[in-house]
């Protein structure tokens, strides 16, 4: 199964820092990653991506700006 | 039919005479191409220990050349066509030698004999020496032409020979021809009967069988080679040995059983998923050698009867071993029942297109067989075979599995003009890797199986990759430029035209526009698009955004608004710079000039750049400033600038490379000289700032490096030792990079997307080698990691090519709201390791959509965009080894290389160039010709003035103007001059069609070696010159030939025939099929 193969299947996984991306589903997800419960095509799950990522800067800064705001 | 041969042929001391089988007739082809070709000698050295009875030896041999009588045959021409002749007494004496040879000497001996050639029409091709070896013993050498003999036959004739051997010692008195019994049929009559109407209409029938099951268009094998593949191939060769452990070969015999199947078919299904993994492809062919002695007659006979069957690989995705293995099973008993289809039918009837450069149909063989033993007893004597080195290759890599009593040895026989042993060893490694995956999980897809070991895998995860080099996260750009300027506030930081500013000038004057613009709400991860002018404000500006904590977007002033106005839409900055400063920035030179000291995070913002050739969509590649410090940090060590260097910054603002030209020297404390666009652009201007400002340091695209040295070929000081060239942006041609270390300079290759901030990986040239034609980009730069990857995303072994993806500091953050785009490009990384930099779990990875490998040294080479491969008749083609070619005629200058689709469907391959003198050189065809197969010599070259660049001085491939009907060639030519009319009656004679156009191909209309042959003495007795059979066949239309023909008075004579070898199909001149005919 290739990552460019029709066929292929991917989870949508996010790290640490709410960063999104997608993994083709038979492979173990990497260290440092999880699943978010959807899993498709590649379109689909970059769809849905494209909905839920709506902030895109790392946690990280986020938190730092949230903290000196505060 | 036998009968009427014999009774034609009365000569004195001649048996009688035959036809050559088909596969003899190949043979004798290639021999008559080039009579000095060894590479279709067979050599045996046997060791014989023991009391030696010479004269009884002699007479073994002569009664085996009494027996087999194809060893007393020699092949002569009559009437331009083949025949041999058995001779009525054996010629075969054993010439015996004096001296003592030690087994160096011995091996050296040997190697001369497989180097000697043979005479085919002198006599019968078969040689018999006898060597006395130190401390006694002796070695018997046999060294024939494969014309008398094949593999199969070594064992006939070792039997034969000790049985001969046997009785001589027996009966001393006994003549020799009576040592052993005549056999009922021979060789001769096998080619005969393969010419009788029953034996070819079974053949006709076996052809089109095979024909149908193959189909057409068999892509030829482009395995990656360690050199450039010579435009005609060379035959010299080199082997490796492997044996294959005990438990592989218990789980071969296990899993045979359980398939019933032959070990044959496992490893064949292995040798094809190896193949498809090395190069990439799913479709090409395997060679597989057969005993071809199809009936029981044939058995106990010495002669050529190997054939070869193709098997096609058409590896799907998801294709698993054990269903290769069914498939190929069925094939072969298909093949089995359907009879031989010699290799030379198929050939002239798929008529694939020729390469000179390649084997047509298949470019590897596999080769199993079931190994004699090597040691027989005789009465007093031990015989005991010698390996024989090979030192010929008939394809480019052949596979030789030899199944013995006590185990499996393989070898890979490769042709050294493309590989390396080291290569060819981590190809036997991958083999046995493969191999035994597959037999350990048959039901695993074949593209799935483990290639490397896994010491080799970690070796090619991390050993390449160890760049870690500590950053403190509070080393941001911004820090290090304060601290220069504390430290050496009167030095000169930059200049731009006559105006100088000083560290301090620079430093005070970026805090108070920073003042400026935090009060106007830029502030962390804030846009400032900024569109000025190459000058003092652009550099101010740039530093003071960052104080302010903001990110500035590049906008090129010189575009049109039309171009800037969707970057900006997209962006939404929350300023925009655009006028001078003083204009848009009113009263800022009033505010404090101290510094701001705002506390900055590492992921936040540096800049974001918009990236050209997106179809559509915008996407701004966002950098944040740890990824720019580290870029910063990292190429201290490749470049090396101090607080002495100058550097000369040319690079527009909108191509992120600048950030290398107008960074590094502020915080070294170098200076930085900013070119005037226009001046950027001038080559003597150029120049004249390097010479005028002591420049040590310029970075230039490969375009603006070759106009510099096209303006400064007669001298002058600027483009010399004493300067620092970095180039990158577009590969490096080794054209170019001699040019440059011909001028003294420092050359230092660089390459990176703009996805990972600049570069990632650098390489300082230091020579480039006689063959090389790429560059490497060499390693990563400090805490990155650069990974060649397969489909699944798994590491490939050196050699291979594979897509490249980029781990580390480097990456950007993203493409700004742009989720899915970025979630697609940037994945999470497979290989986490949390000692390194940027790559630990939860680190992501860039896909840069290049394709590379890995060299034995580790360095990595570039093969171009996986988008810019272009396909012409079925082959691969890389733009960039066309464009190399073309580079190295001494007349162009510069030059690109596209396909362009044509109304026909076929691709046409077009050369863009820039010349000396503005028009085509006249001898241009003939150079690419000399270095280049056919399919890749353009068909249309277009002179230009100049190539087109984009704004960032790269080649625009997409505005290039397409080549005008004019210069395309037609689908008819009628031949225009009275040579080509008259060499198309020749053609049409000898392919027996009319209505030839100038510009037909010889091969297409159903022309094969032989009728090449024919065509060859035609055209000695119409026009006069004799031309070599390699040049003719490199002109394969009307006009190429006819031009041959008209400079035949100068042709050059060295028409290196050993290409020949393998490449030529001898078919059955008889059979005028109706291919011929249009």
């Amino acid at each position: 199964m290739s990552w460019d193969s029709p066929d292929t299947r991917f989870h949508v996984v996010v790290n640490e820092e709410e960063q999104y991306s997608i993994w083709p589903d038979h492979k173990p997800v990497p260290a440092g990653w999880r699943t978010v419960g959807v899993s498709g095509p590649k379109e689909d799950c970059l769809a849905h991506i494209e909905r839920v990522w709506t902030d895109m800067r790392p946690l990280s800064l986020r938190r730092a700006l949230d903290e000196a705001a505060a | 039919m036998s009968d009427t041969l014999r009774r034609a042929a009365p000569a004195p001391g001649i048996e009688r005479t035959a036809p050559l089988s088909f596969a003899q007739e190949r043979l004798w082809l290639l021999q008559r191409l080039d009579p000095a070709d060894t590479a279709y000698n067979l050599t045996r050295a046997f060791r014989l220990s023991g009391a030696l009875d010479v004269p009884a030896l002699e007479r073994a041999l002569e009664a085996l050349v009494w027996r087999h009588a194809i060893l007393r045959t020699r092949f002569e021409e009559r009437d331009g066509a083949p025949v041999q002749a058995v001779l009525s007494r054996p010629t075969l004496g054993l010439t015996p030698e004096t001296g003592a040879l030690d087994d160096e000497a011995l091996a050296r001996r040997i190697r001369t004999e497989t180097r000697r050639p043979f005479d085919l029409a002198a006599g019968p091709p078969l040689r018999a020496t006898l060597l006395p070896l130190a401390g006694g013993d002796a070695a018997l050498v046999l060294a024939m032409h494969h014309i008398l003999s094949d593999g199969p036959s070594n064992p006939i004739l070792a039997r034969d020979l000790l049985t001969a051997y046997r009785a001589a010692l027996l009966d001393e008195d006994a003549a020799p021809a009576a040592l052993l019994p005549p056999l009922p049929v021979q060789y001769a009559d096998y080619a005969v009967e393969q010419r009788g109407d029953a034996a070819l209409a079974r053949t006709e029938r076996a052809v089109d069988r095979a024909v149908a099951s193959l189909g057409t268009g068999i892509p030829a094998l482009d395995l990656p080679t360690d050199r450039p593949r010579p435009a005609v191939r060379g035959s010299d060769g080199a082997r490796v040995e492997f044996p294959l452990s005990a438990a592989i070969v218990r789980d071969l015999r296990a899993l045979a059983r359980a398939e019933s199947c032959t070990p044959f078919i496992l490893l064949l299904a292995a040798w094809q998923a190896l193949l498809g993994r090395w190069s990439g492809q799913s479709d090409f062919a395997v060679g597989v050698p057969n005993a071809g002695r199809a009936d029981e007659a044939y058995e106990p006979l010495v002669g050529f009867f190997v054939d070869t069957q193709i098997f096609r690989a058409r590896l799907s995705p998801g294709l698993t071993g054990r269903l290769l293995c069914r498939r190929l099973r069925a094939e072969a008993l298909a093949a089995l029942d359907d009879g031989a289809a010699p290799v030379e039918r198929l050939l002239e009837r798929l008529a694939p297109a020729r390469d000179p450069g390649r084997t047509p149909l298949f470019q590897t063989l596999l080769n199993v067989r079931m190994e004699a033993p090597a040691r027989l007893r005789l009465p007093g004597l031990t015989v005991e075979a010698i390996p024989v080195p090979e030192t010929t290759a008939k394809v480019d890599l052949a596979l030789d599995v030899a199944i013995g009593e006590d185990g499996v040895l393989c070898a890979l026989d490769y042709a050294t003009d493309l590989f390396d042993a080291a290569t060819v060893e981590r190809l036997a490694a991958g083999f046995r890797t493969l191999l035994a995956g597959l037999l350990a999980d048959p039901d695993a897809a074949l593209a799935a199986l483990p290639l490397l070991d896994p010491a080799p895998r970690e070796a090619e995860l991390t050993d390449w990759n160890r760049t870690a080099l500590p950053l403190d996260p509070a080393e941001d750009m911004l820090a290090r430029f304060e601290r220069v300027a504390a430290d050496l506030p009167d030095c000169v930081a930059a200049v731009f035209g006559e105006t100088a500013l000083t560290y301090r000038a620079l430093n005070a004057r970026a805090n108070r526009l920073a003042r400026w613009l935090a009060a106007r709400g830029v502030t962390t991860d804030r846009l400032v698009a900024v569109a000025l002018p190459r000058g003092a404000d652009l550099l101010v500006a740039l530093l003071a955004i960052h104080k302010a904590g903001g990110a500035y977007l590049p906008l090129d002033p010189d575009q049109p608004a039309a171009r800037n106005a969707p970057i900006r839409a997209h962006a939404a900055p929350t300023l925009v710079i655009d006028t001078p400063l003083d204009e848009c920035a009113v009263g800022f030179e009033r505010l404090d000039d101290g510094n701001l000291g705002r506390p900055v995070h590492p992921r936040q913002l540096a800049y974001t750049l918009y990236t050209s050739g997106s179809t559509g969509v915008p996407k701004g590649v966002q950098i944040d400033r740890h990824a720019f410090a580290n870029f910063l940090h990292a190429m201290q060590e490749p470049v090396g600038l101090t607080a002495d260097d100058r550097l000369l910054a040319v690079t527009t603002l909108g191509f992120d490379i600048a950030g290398l030209e107008l960074f590094l020297p502020l915080v070294t404390g170098a200076r930085v000289v900013v070119a005037t666009r226009e001046e950027a652009l001038d080559p003597q201007a150029l120049a004249r700032l390097i010479e005028r400002h002591g420049i040590t340091t310029l970075q230039a695209t490969p375009a603006t490096w070759r106009m510099l040295l096209d303006a400064t070929e007669r001298g002058g000081p600027a483009v010399g030792p004493g300067l620092r060239a970095l180039c990158g942006g577009e590969a490096l041609g080794a054209d170019l990079a001699r040019r440059l270390l011909a001028r003294g300079v420092g050359l230092l290759n660089l390459y990176g997307p703009t996805e990972t901030t600049v570069w990632s990986a650098a390489w300082p040239v230091e020579r480039v080698g006689e063959g090389e034609a790429t560059i490497p980009i060499g390693h990563a730069i400090a805490n990155n990691r650069l990974h060649i990857l397969d489909d699944r995303l798994e590491p490939v072994p050196p050699g291979v090519v594979g897509d490249l993806w980029i781990g580390g500091l480097g990456l950007a953050r993203g493409y700004g709201r742009q989720p899915a785009l970025t979630a697609a490009a940037f994945v999470p990384n497979p290989f986490p390791d949390a000692d390194a930099p940027g790559c630990g779990p939860g680190s992501r990875l860039y896909r840069t959509g290049d394709r590379a490998r890995r060299r034995g040294d580790g360095a990595i080479e570039f093969l171009g965009r996986r988008d810019h491969q272009m396909k012409v008749r079925g082959f691969r083609i890389e733009a960039a080894e066309v464009e190399a070619a073309l580079d190295s005629h001494p007349r162009v200058r510069q030059s690109v290389v596209v396909a362009h689709g044509s109304a026909v469907g076929e691709a046409l391959l077009c050369a863009y160039l820039v010349t000396a003198d503005g028009t085509e050189p006249p001898d241009l065809r003939a150079h690419l010709a000399a270095r280049l197969p056919g399919y890749m010599v353009p068909s249309v070259c277009v002179v230009l003035d100049r190539l087109p660049l984009n704004a960032n001085s790269k080649i625009d491939r997409r505005a290039l103007p397409a080549p005008s009907a004019a210069t395309c060639p037609a689908a008819f030519e009628a031949p225009a001059t009275d040579t080509e009319a008259r060499l198309a009656a020749l053609w049409e004679e000898v392919l027996e069609c009319r209505g030839l156009g100038a510009t037909d191909d010889f091969f297409r209309l159903g022309g094969h070696s032989l009728r090449l042959v024919r065509l060859q003495t035609r055209i000695r007795s119409v026009f006069g010159p004799d031309l070599p059979l390699g040049d003719l066949l490199r002109a394969p239309t009307v006009r190429a030939m006819a031009a041959l023909i008209e400079a035949a008075g100068v042709a050059d004579d060295a028409a290196d025939l050993a290409f020949m070898a393998g490449l030529l199909d001898a078919p059955d001149a008889a059979s005028g099929d109706g291919e011929a005919a249009r």
